[in-house]
């Protein structure tokens, strides 16, 4: 119907005109121009830093979406901090959750050195470790006062009671410079 | 929100309706305008190629168009048609653009007409015939108000009533500027031995 009124409007005015029409203008558009343009609007938009910001995350935990959640949680200074963490725990867990290597060093040092180092320090030596390295039948005989020294027995930190036997052999393992010093 | 994220696919079967309703939430702003473009591009790009005539120049106004729209979309108030307030905003693009290449001119009209054939033949989306192209050479010379509601009545086949919301314009006003543009266009063709 409109187009009929076009029609007749033309025939009456420009019938010339009207059959020009029915060629077209000429005119064409590149094939995927249409499919770009909506990319290319916002291209310009962001240079001109006229385009909006994407909606703001909700104030109250109770307004926030799963989505919003999952936005939020992916930001740059989560994703840092999580990766920190996680190096982090790495790390405690290489370093503390490493086995030790006692039997190498045991291995590296001989019975007759490791004799040597305690003849040599014996009276550096506290009661408990004296009793972590006697065997236990010898440990019997032993006892060890756990009370606090006194200042009267402050070269030996710990009361340490000795029987006659234990003490003959202690002796008669140590040199003349040892008994020199202890003495 | 999830169902409006999941409106309709198809931008062009959006409703004025849809696209509005997108458009208020700044969660779905940026799908609504989408839609919107998806809606209207092609009308609004050949009723600003037919007024700039070249491709290149139709793009750029038509992409000055948009952002126009895109930064007043909140302001539209809805008292008219959403197509006609755009169609309005392009057409004071298009104007624009007009008038400035016409200041940037300071050739005759001779001139001017063989700067467009010019222009025409070297735009390679651009193949009408030699009848087509004097079509386009004698709409550049018509005042710009006559072009336009030429563009719209020729071309598009708007009605006047939905042209006189646009431009803002009497019917009566808009008949008697098509009948003038005619005769003036037909005139040129006289002048031209193309009658």
């Amino acid at each position: 119907m409109k187009k009929d009124k076009l029609h007749d409007e033309l025939n009456e005015h420009a019938p010339f005109l009207n059959e020009l029409r029915q060629k077209g203008d000429g005119l064409r558009v590149p094939a995927d121009y249409f499919d770009k343009l909506e990319n290319d609007v916002f291209r310009q938009l962001d240079a001109i830093g006229a385009r909006r910001k994407p909606a703001a995350f909700a104030k109250t935990k109770a307004d926030r979406s799963w989505w919003q959640w999952m936005q939020y949680l992916w930001q740059p200074r989560f994703a840092f901090a999580t990766v920190a963490l996680l190096s982090l725990a790495l790390a405690g867990w290489w370093y503390f959750g490493k086995p030790a290597q006692p039997d190498t060093v045991a291995v590296a040092i001989s019975a007759e050195d490791a004799e040597a180092y305690l003849l040599d320090n014996l009276l550096e030596l506290e009661a408990s470790q004296i009793a972590m390295i006697l065997p236990a039948d010898e440990l019997l005989h032993i006892s060890i006062d756990a009370e606090p020294a006194t200042e009267d027995t402050k070269t030996n930190k710990h009361e340490l009671q000795l029987s006659p036997e234990d003490l003959e052999d202690l002796l008669r393992d140590m040199t003349d410079e040892e008994l020199e010093e202890l003495l | 929100m999830l169902s409006e994220l999941l409106l309709p696919v198809n931008q062009k079967s959006a409703t004025d309706d849809q696209i509005l309703e997108l458009l208020r939430s700044d969660k779905t702003f940026e799908r609504g305008f989408r839609m919107l473009m998806g809606a209207y591009k092609e009308r609004l790009y050949w009723h600003i190629r037919r007024l700039v005539t070249t491709h290149e120049d139709a793009d750029d106004v038509l992409q000055n168009t948009f952002v126009k729209i895109y930064r007043g979309i909140l302001q539209f108030e809805g008292k008219s048609k959403l197509y006609t307030w755009m169609y309005r905003i392009a057409t004071n693009e298009a104007i624009t653009f007009l008038q400035g290449r016409a200041r940037a001119s300071t050739n005759s009209i001779d001139d001017s007409a063989g700067q467009l054939s010019n222009r025409l033949r070297a735009d390679s989306w651009f193949d009408g015939d030699a009848l087509q192209e004097q079509l386009q050479i004698a709409m550049a010379q018509l005042p710009d108000k006559q072009r336009i509601v030429f563009n719209l009545r020729y071309y598009d086949e708007m009605p006047y009533e939905e042209m006189s919301a646009i431009l803002d314009t009497s019917v009566g006003a808009l008949k008697a500027s098509f009948h003038h543009a005619v005769k003036k266009i037909e005139s040129f063709f006289r002048e031209n031995d193309q009658l």
